[in-house]
């Protein structure tokens, strides 16, 4: 009920402090599988831009989500327009994905979280597409979110993805809140947790990058937080990889808490509620290096402040810890 | 290791109330430890804080508690972040200092309602600084980080030093933290740690998972290589048998012959060229396969003793196989039609580097019912490492056909195996007959393999049971019905003989017809 009004807010306030220039506008797009979507842009002089003024933080602090161009180089950045706000090109697939799903990452985070932006205090929300030719990668670099085009083989545009822009978006959150270190338990904390979160927002299965992993293969994933082993991660403290690779495995080893989060999840039939205790214990009770067994401690505690330490949800989060062998 | 931790954790989290009791402190103050005695957390009823700042409070706090983690004299605290959440609960994280400069990674956060202290949680280290003066300058030491990432363009931002003690072992080494990060194609975000006595790296870390090699199917990974001279070679020396007996990983290019070996080279570890496909894959398969045997069943490379692995590729033109040659794999190209480049299956180089690991176990002979056990026991680890489904060199097996396979062990007859001792084929002891049908009667063992993994729902624990009959229960002319004993035995050893593991073994050899 409150969101149309936000947004009138918001469009009144984007024509009362621009003047008569800029007006917040409602355009279609066509995302990286070919789906329509309704996405936030902003009208300029008759030209239509990837800028989503209708979230709080605009009319709180003049921040607002946008999507640039990388027109597969790796420095300049340019703007998106498009003249009738129907964003149906091949080239704009990609663009419309990263700006409809951080857009679902805001609100998630502004809703569910009652955070304001990735740190809190309503920072805008900038990504980029096109990165680079064929780049089989999307990563936070500190400031914004930047997505490649896949070559195509091993992936399709990664911003075609809700679970993986969602876990990049988390990874950015973490730096604001228990800042891990990216390197061995801590480093797989921070993988797992970003997963979780991708996991909570595309909540229709436990695998993680299904939608743009090998468009030639189908049902096939980056990872899953269900079985873990199979992509050949492990998902119990007995199978714990040891190796320099990979900052230590960051990407293996967070099959161990991922499993802890689906058992969690699962046994109490709630996503959501699993992400706030994972959110809580992240913001409140983690360290920069924090270990599997403190990550134990830190979901515990949260819970308790959340609902109670006798409270069945504080049992079964013990009881999916210990499954995979973290005490 | 995780059964002793349970009982180190609770016991000393016991001790650790009970003394609190007797002491007479908070009734219900709760400290736990991990295994090596480590403090994780303080918890309870633990008295007023003093202070109007968060940050003051914070800091009594841990005059309350630091008995408990042990907190040295010299170390001293600043808040780092304060935030109070939705129930009144205030956090407030604190980071070590030492000589007032911050220590990377000690950081405690205290929880306190209105100012009563609920607890203490998080990662102290109690640490000796070995220098309380930088020797380099900020500017030395961020060219220094910079060039440890081997980037020579532009940064995307400027970099920045900050002066930190960095914890290795029991000391805090003054060092500048450095972020560097660049947009390339393979951009960087790395965090540096340069010393700022002698400017020596101490840790880089690349937040940035970088893709440096593409493989058969197109796919990309990262791949271990070692550069001499600014050249890249294919040559991983990340594993544990390169810190103990100084071996490596190394692959190799037969250039399409069969006798010489090239080494393979890249100017900037980005390895994409086509040629190169097969060479990243064997390489990337061999350290996977490496690492399996290493830290799941605790063998340290084929021979137990850390041997080099070496495979060579494009051997060959149009070489339809792939084959351990008793010192190193080699794969061929495939004609394409029949195969793919052989390296491109994980299951395959799994399969042919078990062959390795069978001719220093049980020694099994490629001859008859021992012959086909050799095949069966390579299928099962390659099963058992490439988990996502029951076909063996699916990956590369006829391009032009989808879904197809070698082998299939769950379903052997579906690749014209015998799946039971029924349809066993007494073929001639010759190549032409494969040596006694060592590639066709591998199927009835298979077929045990799968069932007996499939039945425990593990095909880890499967093949560990696997693994140790070859290495400890097996000899180089055990037949089927030896395999089901020396299998047996091994699962008793493991999991006693009254488990459900030991019963369902049985099963599922008894239902191949094997007894």
């Amino acid at each position: 009920m409150k969101k149309p009004l936000l947004l009138t807010l918001a469009a009144t306030l984007a024509v009362t402090l621009l003047g008569s220039t800029a007006h917040a506008a409602t355009g279609t797009g066509t995302g990286v599988l070919g789906d329509t979507k309704s996405i936030n842009t902003t009208l300029k002089s008759g030209t239509y831009y990837l800028e989503d003024q209708t979230k709080y933080m605009y009319t709180q602090k003049g921040s607002s989500i946008n999507t640039y161009n990388y027109r597969n180089g790796i420095s300049a950045q340019y703007f998106w327009t498009d003249a009738d706000n129907v964003w149906n090109t091949t080239t704009q697939r990609a663009a419309v994905d990263a700006h409809y799903y951080t857009g679902l990452v805001y609100d998630y985070l502004y809703n569910k979280l009652g955070r304001n932006s990735y740190d809190g205090n309503g920072a805008p929300m900038n990504v980029g597409v096109h990165y680079s030719t064929n780049y089989n990668n999307i990563f936070w670099n500190g400031s914004q979110l930047i997505c490649g085009d896949g070559d195509g083989v091993t992936f399709r545009p990664l911003c075609g993805a809700l679970d993986i822009v969602a876990h990049e978006w988390f990874h950015a959150v973490i730096d604001y809140t228990a800042g891990f270190v990216y390197n061995g338990q801590s480093g797989a904390l921070s993988e797992s947790w970003a997963d979780a979160f991708g996991a909570t927002l595309d909540n229709n299965d436990w695998l993680i990058g299904e939608d743009v992993y090998t468009p030639a293969t189908a049902g096939d994933a980056v990872r899953s937080m269900s079985n873990p082993n199979a992509y050949g991660d492990p998902d119990h403290m007995d199978e714990y990889v040891t190796t320099t690779a990979d900052n230590g495995g960051v990407h293996t080893n967070s099959g161990i808490p991922n499993k802890a989060f689906y058992n969690f999840a699962t046994s109490i039939g709630s996503r959501d509620i699993a992400m706030k205790i994972w959110y809580i214990a992240l913001r409140d009770y983690m360290t920069s290096t924090a270990t599997f067994h403190d990550a134990r401690l830190a979901t515990l505690a949260a819970c308790a402040q959340l609902y109670g330490s006798s409270s069945t949800y504080y049992t079964r989060l013990a009881e999916a810890w210990t499954a995979v062998g973290v005490l | 290791m995780n059964k002793k931790f349970v009982a180190t954790l609770v016991l000393s989290s016991l001790v650790a109330s009970a003394f609190a009791i007797n002491a007479g402190a908070a009734s219900d103050k709760q400290t736990l430890k991990d295994e090596t005695g480590k403090v994780h957390s303080v918890d309870g009823k633990l008295g007023k804080l003093n202070g109007k700042t968060a940050e003051e409070r914070a800091l009594s706090a841990i005059e309350k508690v630091k008995g408990d983690f042990k907190i040295k004299a010299d170390s001293k605290f600043k808040s780092k972040s304060s935030h109070k959440d939705e129930n009144g609960t205030t956090h407030t994280k604190l980071n070590q200092t030492i000589n007032g400069i911050p220590v990377f990674g000690s950081e405690l956060i205290v929880h306190e309602a209105n100012g009563d202290l609920q607890g203490v949680s998080g990662d102290y280290k109690a640490l000796t600084a070995n220098a309380d003066k930088a020797s380099l300058t900020d500017a030395a030491a961020i060219d220094a980080a910079v060039a440890s990432t081997g980037f020579t363009g532009e940064l995307s931002s400027p970099a920045q030093a900050e002066l930190v003690y960095f914890p290795q072992g029991d000391q805090a080494v003054l060092s500048y933290k450095v972020n560097v990060s660049y947009l390339a194609d393979i951009p960087g975000r790395w965090t540096v740690f340069v010393n700022a006595v002698d400017g020596s790296i101490v840790s880089a870390t690349n937040k940035i998972e970088s893709a440096t090699g593409v493989g058969v199917l197109g796919d990309s990974k990262t791949i271990n290589t070692t550069a001499k001279s600014g050249t890249y070679y294919l040559e991983d020396r990340t594993k544990y048998m390169t810190t103990y007996q100084g071996n490596s990983i190394n692959t190799y290019n037969f250039n399409y012959g069969t006798s010489s070996q090239y080494y393979f080279t890249d100017a900037d570890n980005y390895w994409n060229s086509t040629v190169q496909r097969a060479a990243v894959d064997a390489h990337y398969y061999a350290g996977k396969v490496y690492d399996y045997y290493k830290n799941s069943l605790g063998r340290n490379s084929y021979n137990g003793a850390g041997a080099a692995i070496i495979s060579g590729v494009h051997y060959s033109s149009n070489y339809n196989n792939a084959f351990w040659e008793g010192t190193q794999m080699v794969y061929g190209d495939g004609d394409g039609s029949t195969f793919r480049a052989l390296s491109g299956a994980y299951d395959v180089v799994a399969h042919e580097l078990t062959h390795a690991v069978t001719e220093h176990t049980s020694g099994l002979i490629y001859e008859n019912q021992s012959g086909a056990l050799n095949e069966s026991w390579s299928d099962a680890m390659a099963a058992v490492m490439d988990s996502a489904d029951w076909q063996i060199g699916e990956d590369v097996y006829t391009p032009g056909i989808s879904g197809d396979a070698l082998r299939s062990m769950s379903d052997p007859a579906s690749e014209g195996q015998p799946a039971h001792m029924n349809q066993y084929q007494n073929l001639p002891n010759t190549e032409a007959g494969d040596w006694g049908g060592v590639h066709t009667n591998s199927g009835i063992p298979n077929k045990a393999f799968y069932n007996f993994a499939t039945a425990i729902g593990s095909r880890a624990n499967a093949g560990k049971v696997w693994y140790t009959a070859s290495r400890d229960y097996m000899t180089s002319t055990t037949n089927f019905s030896g395999a089901r004993a020396a299998t047996l035995k091994a699962a008793a050893a493991l999991y006693g003989s009254t488990s459900s593991t030991y019963t369902a073994l049985a099963n599922a050899w008894s239902s191949v017809g094997v007894y």
